[in-house]
């Protein structure tokens, strides 16, 4: 794992205040008086440890920030190579530790990759308005850090929940007055029409049922059939009924006959047809 | 009615709501039993509030209108019997909170440009949530993304009436003059928004941490 690159840019106004001890990586531990700065590589850390670290960044221009704000540096002129070599190292970190990488931090890392290397190509004196190839990388820098200090004095507003608090007093208790509305005769009328007008469509046209049942036709049926051997088959409907009526006494034949209870025999064909009981088994014998 | 009497009404009217109540909001309801004024229940609160000087709560106007609320001074107290309940934001979503606030309306592009990440669904959904951000239509751009601005509750909830109390936005920095040689010192950054004639000087060795508000 690397040593995060720390190196004090070179500026003659850094150099001047330089009394102040150099920046260095705050040690992770001291042993035997030695500070340990660099974790040894057979020392495990439990992942979420750094995880929290690293987690505390709310992406990649956060974490620029925090690197250049770290090393005291001015954001209009960033050393792009140290910052890119910091930026890289925590990313490799982030690797390392098998975090889930968001894209926008490898972008990030291109980007600078690209700043850097612009900056290492000679600056052409004709070509005008070249701009700083870091310029749009600071624009950014800028505005987010803008946002960022005003989420910060947003945090400090005074609210609801945390500094002030909604008092009040309880009035479910109150027994709520139920007004009771006045009513002209013209609505009382009114209203009672349309109760009138809507009991009219529930009047309805009772269709009552023909008291035709195929079991009464059956016994009916069986009834003529009684001590008699034969019965014209015609003889058994009544044409003085209606239709259904013939209908139901025809079911009633159809009825009978699958229940074995009568026979229907044609001597000839387009002759008389017959219907003939059938007997009950005591009188079979008999019979056939 | 008698300015005790009214002004009885008034602050029992606004503990029971628990929520703010505008002027009008009030007139409405105590006039349709007694006949009052907007003045009057105007010059009632001012009674409310000079009465309530020595005491920890307090009538304060925000972006919905008054409400009586508990001082700050005492919030320590409550903290402690709400602990729980404190309602924690990350700097996240404080972060998309700012943006929308400041730069409304915007969409989730603009946010995701400023802030360089991606706009987290879960904050949108908490803001949205919280009645804090609302969408107020459609940039006319291809895939129509939707704007957000915020609310009136937004404003109660931070304890403001209008949008201009937010605290100012730090003053915009133009990396216009950006040194092309490195090893320049200073840097001079011309201020766009003030007079244009301000320069600001900014040297490497200026404790940057300290964010400069403009009052």
């Amino acid at each position: 794992m690397d040593e995060p690159n720390i190196k004090l840019i070179k500026n003659k106004d850094i150099d001047n205040q330089i009394n102040q001890p150099q920046q260095v990586e705050m040690p992770f531990a001291v042993v035997d008086g030695e500070s340990i700065t660099e974790l040894p590589s057979d020392l495990y850390i439990p992942p979420v440890a750094l995880k929290v670290f690293l987690d505390t960044f709310e992406g990649p221009l956060d974490l620029l920030l925090y690197l250049i704000r770290k090393q005291n540096l001015n954001i209009l002129d960033v050393p792009i190579a140290d910052i890119t070599d910091q930026y890289v190292n925590y990313i490799n970190l982030m690797k390392e530790l098998e975090l889930e990488l968001a894209g926008e931090y490898l972008l990030m890392a291109a980007m600078l990759a690209e700043i850097k290397s612009k900056m290492l190509l000679p600056l052409f004196e004709e070509v005008e308005d070249e701009e700083d190839p870091r310029a749009e990388l600071v624009r950014r820098l800028l505005e987010y850090e803008r946002y960022r200090t005003a989420s910060e004095e947003l945090n400090k507003l005074q609210r609801l929940e945390r500094d002030v608090f909604i008092t009040g007093v309880e009035s479910n208790h109150l027994a709520q007055p139920i007004e009771l509305p006045e009513i002209a005769l013209q609505e009382l009328l009114v209203s009672f029409q349309e109760v009138l007008k809507r009991a009219e469509m529930f009047t309805s046209l009772h269709l009552l049922k023909e008291p035709l049942s195929v079991r009464e036709r059956m016994a009916t049926i069986l009834e003529k059939l009684k001590n008699k051997d034969f019965i014209d088959f015609t003889e058994l409907f009544d044409l003085e009924e209606q239709k259904t009526g013939l209908v139901v006494t025809f079911l009633a034949i159809l009825e009978l006959m699958k229940e074995s209870l009568i026979e229907i025999v044609q001597t000839k064909a387009f002759g008389v047809i017959h219907v003939k009981a059938l007997l009950s088994d005591n009188e079979k014998n008999t019979e056939h | 009615m008698y300015d005790d009497k009214l002004k009885n009404v008034v602050e029992a009217i606004l503990l029971a709501s628990y929520e703010p109540l505008s002027v009008d909001k009030l007139f409405r309801i105590i006039t349709s039993k007694v006949k009052t004024n907007k003045t009057d229940i105007l010059s009632a609160i001012d009674n409310l509030e000079k009465d309530y000087k020595d005491k920890d709560i307090e009538i304060v106007k925000v972006a919905s209108g008054y409400r009586i609320q508990a001082k700050s001074e005492i919030g320590d107290y409550l903290n402690i019997m709400f602990a729980d309940r404190t309602p924690r934001y990350s700097r996240a979503l404080l972060e998309t909170l700012s943006i929308i606030a400041y730069r409304q309306p915007v969409t989730r592009g603009d946010i995701e440009a400023i802030r360089g990440v991606s706009v987290s669904t879960s904050i949108m959904r908490t803001l949205t949530e919280r009645n804090w951000i609302r969408i107020i239509g459609y940039r006319n751009v291809p895939g129509k993304p939707a704007m957000f601005a915020t609310t009136p509750e937004f404003l109660d909830y931070f304890n403001l009436q209008r949008l201009d109390e937010l605290p100012d936005l730090p003053e915009k920095k133009e990396p216009m003059d950006l040194d092309l040689e490195l090893d320049d010192q200073s840097v001079e950054s011309q201020d766009l928004e003030g007079n244009g004639s301000e320069l600001v000087s900014v040297d490497s060795n200026q404790d940057m941490e300290a964010p400069t508000i403009q009052d």
